[in-house]
């Protein structure tokens, strides 16, 4: 196990920095001149080229390679063009504000999922089942813009019950959270609803109904640690569509988060920013699917001897 | 020469004589009782105000002469002073300088207000104003275009100095009201506008957060403490959550915003708009290095391009078509002639006339960088389709379209005048600036350019309107229409008025209910 553990976190490294190079490399690539979009449209020649200079972005593109691998391995992710402060200082203000939108995120899809998908398994026929439908449904085919936008119409414009964007406490993770939850539960759903009649279906639920158990703890004791590992899955693809998709949720709230501060970034050419948000979420996403693996062996034993 | 005393004299460009002596005894006499940013009756400020940007800072470092950016100015304007200032007309007035005397075409003699601090409680110099100066002269930071190169600024005494020029400069005194006075210290230790900024304006730099830039009153502010206690400047990029902002009323004023804005808040009694624009144009940037470098054709396209339907359908009637060079709302602009009124046939003329008589592709970059520009782009290749010349329009980002505009024949963009002078635009077709935005070289112009610049007030609109007149008949560029600033404000706001600059230089005298 602990070898399985080692070689994962390997292979995590070795993918984030692919990524950082191929991030690098492209960006560089791509159009776009940070000097140029810093500057205004008058600026004269060298106005311009001094802003090259202080970007760095006059020397060849192997020697800021190389200033950019050797700060990274020594955890200095450089100095943002535009805010002239270290990126990791940004990066670090910003994140938390996103962990906290995309947390609150998933526990509301979660807890939402786990109450009505398995509710819906049990009783097929009833409300819970329809009510999963139409959200399913409604969910999958909304985009988070969208509902997004009606609930600041209604509830912060119209009612004036929430703010209607930025970041002021808690009562600005309302609407983005419940927004972005809405794009995420749909999935998580279906794949809980599916794995639960299965579950459901299996011979020791039988067993344990004879055995009197009742509903509630042979739904959600037995059966749904049994179909919760699918579940685990979906979560881990939903943490890296959080970490890239709630940029639009930040966007249509004003939320001062990490996917603001790539838009941000990317629109002026800010490449150690960008290079930085790249790493960071890609090392988060890397080792969130690492613990969703670990996990799947503490829930399933099977898995657990097979590692070992 | 006319010797210009205390310049809250009679505008420039009217003639001196009994009623400008009057006017400038009047001004002696005020100027040092009422400084243009006269604020707070009680000394206290108090409630908080919020503006709604569509930009953040072009970095988080607060050098005013660094750079050229919305925020930056609208920061700088609070925070810093400069000598002279504008007034909600464009007046020139008393700043850190309680006297000025324009004493030749290349010397201005003024006279430091006493007893005026920096916000660490430092006191102003002349030292600092030399610095500030000097700095611009020497050339190499973005707004040493407001100034000639070499300007610099003699010591006399304490509180006298005199600004000298090695070249005739008539627009000194827009200069001296644009350019920010800071502490000699940050300048010969630049790491320190990093920190934030520092000066001895009505509001000290607090912090920025990255979407936030705060500023909180200066309660020793030597034209008295502002009124509003707090002032807020917030980047929100997404338009929809800009005017929810307003509605919500998370924020007070929108700046420079859309017709589509001004249209939901119309018949709103909670808010009111400000107009109160500084002088911007949208233009359609010619390459004279390529097919638009011939006259006719240039000529043709301003015929065939219908500026007053754009301007009435797509801007919604919410900017001005002007025949100039400049800006309706720039100080000397008159309209000139020819109109080059939209008229095909006349177009179509031009055309056989060119080099290009049987017609011509022209490459056109758009994007989202100026309002409605996909519109507008769309509506001009049509127009040019029926004279015969054919555009390939390309989409690009705006990232792309602004580090790639110069390499398409033709593309929208803004120009805004800094300064509330002329000058300051008709400095982009001379020299290097000329050369990279345009491809333009004329030495006919820089000329006409360098004379408008030198003029003194007697002579200035004949020079400006000689500038103008130029461009306008050579259809450097194309001249679509004004870009007219509104800003919509709560009505909480009471008082909001604005100077025809960026910035918010008369913020102070607005109070919050």
């Amino acid at each position: 196990m602990r070898n399985y553990v080692i070689r994962r976190i390997l292979q995590a490294a070795i993918i984030v920095l692919a990524i950082a190079v191929t991030v690098f490399l492209v960006l560089r690539l791509s159009a776009g001149d940070p000097a140029r979009i810093r500057a205004p449209v008058f600026a004269s020649p060298e106005v311009i080229e001094q802003y090259r200079r202080d970007f760095g972005t006059d020397r060849p593109i192997i020697e800021q390679l190389g200033t950019f691998l050797s700060g990274a391995l020594q955890g200095d992710l450089g100095t943002s063009f535009r805010y002239q402060e270290p990126v990791t200082d940004l990066i670090m203000t910003a994140l938390p504000r996103t962990l906290a939108l995309a947390g609150s995120a998933l526990l509301l899809s979660l807890a939402f999922t786990i109450v009505v998908g398995s509710l819906a398994a049990l009783r097929p026929r009833s409300g819970w089942a329809v009510l999963a439908t139409v959200l399913a449904t409604v969910g999958q085919s909304a985009p988070v813009f969208w509902t997004g936008a009606l609930m600041v119409i209604l509830f912060a414009v119209n009612l004036g019950w929430l703010p209607s964007g930025g970041f002021t406490g808690v009562s600005s993770l309302v609407l983005p959270a419940i927004a972005v939850a809405l794009s995420i539960v749909p999935t998580q759903l279906r794949v809980l609803r599916s794995s639960m009649r299965g579950v459901l279906s299996e011979e020791y639920i039988r067993t344990a109904h004879a055995f009197g158990l009742s509903e509630r703890r042979i739904t959600y004791f037995y059966a749904l640690k049994n179909a919760s590992l699918p579940l685990l899955t979906v979560i881990g693809v939903d943490v890296g569509y959080l970490l890239g998709g709630v940029i639009v949720a930040e966007v249509v709230f004003a939320f001062p988060g990490i996917g603001e501060l790539a838009l941000v970034a990317l629109n002026a050419r800010d490449y150690p920013l960008v290079q930085g948000i790249t790493i960071v979420t890609a090392a988060i996403f890397v080792i969130v699917n690492l613990l969703i693996d670990l996990a799947y062996a503490a829930i399933d034993p099977r898995i657990r001897m097979e590692r070992s | 020469m006319e010797h210009i005393v205390n310049g809250r004299a009679a505008p420039a460009w009217t003639t001196p004589g009994r009623r400008g002596f009057l006017i400038g005894a009047t001004a002696l006499g005020l100027s040092t009782v009422m400084p243009l940013r006269a604020l707070a009756q009680d000394g206290t400020s108090s409630g908080a105000v919020v503006f709604g940007n569509a930009e953040p800072p072009t970095a988080n470092y607060w050098d005013p002469a660094a750079g050229f950016g919305l925020v930056d100015e609208q920061v700088a304007s609070l925070v810093h002073d400069s000598l002279l200032a504008f007034d909600e007309a464009g007046e020139i007035g008393p700043g850190l300088a309680t006297a000025w005397e324009v004493k030749s075409e290349t010397v201005v003699a003024l006279t430091l207000r006493e007893g005026v601090t920096f916000h660490d409680g430092s006191s102003l110099t002349a030292e600092d104003v030399k610095a500030s100066i000097d700095r611009l002269g020497a050339g190499g930071l973005a707004q040493a275009m407001v100034v000639t190169p070499g300007i610099a600024v003699t010591i006399l005494s304490p509180t006298e100095i005199e600004v000298v020029s090695p070249a005739a400069f008539g627009v000194i005194l827009s200069s001296l009201a644009f350019i920010k006075i800071l502490p000699k210290t940050n300048i010969d230790n630049p790491d320190n506008f990093g920190a934030g900024a520092m000066g001895t304006g009505p509001y000290k730099f607090v912090s920025y957060d990255g979407s936030d830039v705060v500023l909180e009153a200066n309660p020793d502010y030597w034209g008295g403490a502002p009124k509003i206690q707090s002032v807020t400047f917030r980047y929100i990029e997404d338009a929809q959550a800009r005017i929810n902002a307003l509605l919500s009323g998370q924020v007070d004023i929108l700046t420079r915003v859309s017709s589509e804005d001004l249209s939901r808040v119309e018949g709103n009694a909670d808010f009111y708009v400000n107009n109160q624009t500084p002088p911007a144009q949208i233009v359609a940037i010619y390459q004279h290095n390529g097919p638009l470098g011939d006259l006719k054709l240039r000529q043709a396209v301003a015929h065939a391009i219908d500026r007053e339907g754009i301007a009435a359908s797509i801007m919604r009637g919410t900017n001005a078509v002007g025949f100039s060079a400049l800006p309706t709302s720039s100080s000397f602009y008159e309209a000139l002639e020819p109109k080059f009124e939209f008229d095909l046939d006349k177009a179509r003329a031009l055309v056989a006339e060119s080099a290009y008589p049987d017609g011509v592709t022209l490459r056109m970059s758009t994007s989202t960088l100026v309002p409605n520009q996909i519109e507008i782009d769309q509506i001009i290749a049509a127009s040019l389709q029926a004279i015969g010349i054919t555009v390939e329009v390309e989409r690009l980002e705006v990232g792309a379209f602004r580090t790639s505009y110069n390499t398409y024949d033709i593309n929208l963009n803004t120009l805004a005048i800094f300064n509330y002078d002329p000058d300051f635009v008709l400095g982009f077709y001379v020299g290097d600036i000329a050369q990279a935005v345009f491809h333009y070289s004329d030495p006919a112009y820089e000329a006409l350019h360098a004379a408008q610049r030198a003029a003194p007030a007697e002579t200035r609109q004949a020079a400006v309107t000689a500038a103008a007149q130029h461009l306008w008949d050579n259809q450097v560029t194309l001249y679509l229409s004004d870009e007219t600033w509104h800003f919509i404000v709560n009505k909480r706001v009471e008082g909001y008025v604005r100077a025809p600059l960026i910035g918010e230089n008369l913020l102070g005298q607005v109070s919050v209910s």
